[in-house]
């Protein structure tokens, strides 16, 4: 299953789950929920971090922590 | 009529006009003073509703839940947990991007079950109105059972229905009559929890069991019987929590489903989109983000020196005009030549202050610093800095003090702490005029490489580059060496471009320098008396009359002395400062220094700049010839009495220069660090370190080249 550091710019997928991880409550609460689509926008100029955009607002997130959530390919 | 004060709590996520809303609030009437033991400043604020009423208005730190990341956010349990606390709200206030509801919601309604008079304010109402969404506030009070205001508070309005709800409405019936836990549980235990902790609400105990650091303040007894109920029980916190909040958004997008017509999407910002395109680039980002931080240097480098040198002089002016006024007694000389002086150097850094938050302020009230981090974060992770640490650094190569300030936003403890022990090894103003003339001892002006590129100026570059590389490694070491229990992780909102409120800059202003005076000021003056003490009074006979000691009839070769400034050269040399540099001789011998220069190392402890005019009196040059190139001269052609060679050799100016690189030669930082982490052990490591590797380092280069 892939995960959200694993997606292609301007693509748009839809959240399977947020793997278990100390960081999986701080997660949900920014709003990585399950069935929910989520699009990623920019990855930084180094490589990391990524910009993706979830129900309508953009967050920065290190691809470390993207990792921990599983997107239905 | 009794006036009465009722005491408020503001919560919300951070980017939702929390502290515009503050402001409009409170206006000037505000005040920051710190929490007991932690480093989070507690902004209160106070504003009058009605004649009998008066709220106290604490503005808590930004947080998307109740459960804390950092220790910012465990303060708003802490006020929220204790009845005894001093702030313990009679009301909270959750305030709510109105363009983001769904997220905003989720920590309102987790405060609203803590049993606790709460209100919501939906913010930013206006941007909804543009993207024509309608939203029914009565509907959605009605499904939320709260009582809510909308609000446009960079604009002011709603802010008059606010205080009169606030006073208007019976705040008992804003209390959530909620009684059961938000995920699965035991009813057994829940009950048991309740008993054992004494409390009534039972969300309220929950968070006394699930959040380590109120725990941690539990007593024995309900401590031990709690984690016992814990373990007979099986519960798993995490698990708990994660279902909490996955139940949470349900029944938050259920509601707003039915009441926000979303048929017409939140329109994206299509001019955020624009301007990020260029400045997120991955080169036109960068070009922009140097140019940015260059005028940042620029106005902290050279704007500032204006306004400095006005103040500085203008402080002068009135310390001379004094003392010719006042009778010649000790307590007219502590007025001019200790106070008015020592006030001089706290007030000399408003200037950088200000114009640097002036910046901060702009970068964060226009959501600049949230790109910033973007691009900056994978480069500085690896030495266990943010993308944050940036604007510190960078304002490093000014001045230290604002620098270690501006470290307040990043939010990550051990990040913070880092950046703020590395800012001092950055090449700051008042090391340039030392670096200059020790520079000048080392290489001759007329060398150059190529045939046009000064030796000098490469000398000075590198030492520039030097510094930022001492600073990323001391912090790598520091990152392995210091344990955090916070976890180092980057999920940060990337806010549409806003454009600045001018008020809510001016504040920060304010702020910022209000709190480096009274906060650093006092520490800063207590020293420069210090130290004005020891080199105004001196331990004997020699100090007092010294025209008895010295032949002013001797003629002496060169005419640059006269006899005042042999007087004070004498003077200095005999004073309480003197004698104290020519007892430190031994230790710093091995650098290739002589007590000369160990009374120039004490005195530039004040400033690293007040070096150069500690030698020119040492060398009895006159006030009135304190031109560099004197000074070179007189150090160019000393010669060491007990080695029969020039006392600036090139052995011992390249080890001044990197004694002056490492060591934290500046009281006003010590000060500065001692207010932002409320600990002497913080200051007191650094300034240990540092001179400890500076005295390695010019021991080593000294013993080398010599």
């Amino acid at each position: 299953m892939k995960n959200l550091a694993q997606i292609l710019p301007n693509e748009i997928h839809l959240i399977e789950e947020v793997l278990e991880h100390p960081l999986k409550t701080k997660l949900l609460e920014m709003g990585f929920r399950k069935g929910k689509s989520i699009k990623l926008i920019q990855v930084a100029p180094f490589g990391d971090p990524i910009i993706v955009e979830l129900s309508g607002y953009k967050l920065i997130i290190r691809k470390k922590e993207a990792e921990l959530i599983k997107i239905i390919s | 009529m009794e006036e009465r004060v009722i005491k408020i709590a503001l919560i919300g996520n951070p980017n939702t006009g929390k502290s515009s809303l503050f402001n409009q609030l409170t206006g000037l009437n505000q005040k920051v003073g710190n929490y007991p033991g932690i480093t989070v400043d507690k902004k209160i604020g106070y504003f009058n509703i009605n004649e009998s009423t008066k709220v106290e208005l604490i503005d808590l730190p930004g947080t998307y839940s109740l459960y804390p990341r950092s220790k910012d956010e465990e303060l708003v349990m802490e006020v929220l947990s204790n009845p005894l606390n001093e702030h313990f709200p009679d009301l909270i206030l959750v305030i709510a991007d109105a363009t983001n509801l769904r997220r905003n919601l989720l920590v309102f309604e987790q405060i609203k079950d803590l049993g606790l008079p709460t209100m919501l304010i939906v913010n930013m109402i206006d941007e909804l109105e543009k993207s024509n969404i309608n939203l029914d506030l009565n509907r959605l009070k009605y499904a939320l059972k709260v009582e809510a205001v909308a609000t446009n508070a960079r604009k002011g309005i709603g802010i008059e229905e606010l205080k009169r709800k606030i006073i208007e409405i019976d705040r008992k019936k804003f209390i959530s009559n909620e009684t059961k836990l938000p995920f699965n549980y035991n009813a057994v235990w829940e009950k048991q929890l309740k008993e054992v902790l004494g409390l009534e609400n039972p969300y309220l105990a929950w968070h006394w069991l699930a959040q380590p650091h109120l725990r941690k303040k539990l007593t024995g007894a309900a401590k031990q019987k709690a984690e016992d109920l814990e373990k007979k029980f099986n519960i798993n916190i995490q698990r708990s929590i994660s279902q909490e909040i996955i139940n949470r958004y349900n029944k938050i997008d259920a509601i707003i489903d039915e009441n926000l017509e979303e048929n017409q999407k939140i329109k994206a910002s299509v001019i955020t989109d624009k301007i990020d395109h260029l400045v997120l680039h991955k080169s036109w980002g960068f070009l922009i983000l140097i140019t940015v931080l260059l005028l940042m240097f620029q106005a902290i480098f050279s704007w500032a020196s204006g306004p400095m040198d006005l103040l500085d002089s203008g402080l002068a002016i009135a310390a001379s005009w004094l003392s010719d006024f006042l009778p010649d007694t000790f307590f007219a000389k502590l007025l001019t030549q200790g106070l008015i002086p020592g006030i001089s150097g706290i007030l000399i850094f408003i200037p950088q202050i200000a114009l640097l938050f002036l910046f901060i302020a702009l970068f964060e009230e226009t959501g600049y610093m949230a790109r910033i981090v973007f691009l900056m974060d994978k480069l500085l992770r690896p030495f266990g800095l943010s993308g944050k640490s940036v604007v510190p650094l960078i304002s490093g190569y000014a001045c230290a003090i604002p620098a270690i300030m501006a470290t307040r936003s990043i939010e990550n403890w051990r990040e913070r702490l880092s950046t703020l022990l590395v800012v001092p090894f950055m090449t700051c103003s008042a090391r340039l005029p030392v670096y200059t003339i020790l520079i000048a001892l080392i290489v001759p002006a007329s060398a150059h490489v190529f045939g046009f590129v000064s030796v000098q100026a490469l000398l000075l570059l590198f030492m520039y580059v030097l510094a930022a590389l001492t600073a990323l490694f001391a912090s790598f070491i520091i990152t392995k060496s210091i344990k955090s229990t916070e976890d180092s992780f980057l999920i940060m909102e990337l806010p549409n471009y806003k454009i600045p409120r001018i008020k809510n800059v001016l504040y920060t202003m304010y702020e910022k320098t209000k709190s480096f005076v009274f906060g650093a000021g006092k520490i800063i003056l207590s020293i420069s008396i210090a130290i004005w003490l020891l080199s105004s009074f001196g331990p004997n006979d020699k100090f007092y009359n010294p025209e008895k000691y010295i032949d002013l009839t001797e003629v002496k070769v060169d005419n640059t002395q006269t006899p005042e400034s042999r007087i004070e050269s004498y003077k200095l040399e005999h004073s309480f400062i003197g004698y104290l540099g020519k007892a430190i001789e031994p230790a710093i011998r091995p650098l290739g220094y002589d007590w000369k220069i160990g009374i120039a190392l004490l005195t530039s402890f004040a400033a690293r700049e007040v070096f150069v005019g500690t030698i020119a009196t040492i060398y009895s040059i006159d006030a009135t010839d304190e031109e560099t190139t004197t000074i070179k001269q007189k150090m160019q052609t000393d010669i060491d009495a007990t080695t029969g060679k020039p006392r600036f050799g090139i052995a011992t100016s390249i080890s001044l220069l990197i004694f002056y690189a490492f060591a934290m030669q500046c009281m006003s930082t010590i000060a500065i660090v001692k207010r932002e982490t409320r600990s002497w052990l913080w200051p007191a490591g650094q300034a240990i370190f540092m001179t400890a590797l500076a005295y390695l380092l010019s021991f080593v280069a000294y013993q080398t080249i010599s």
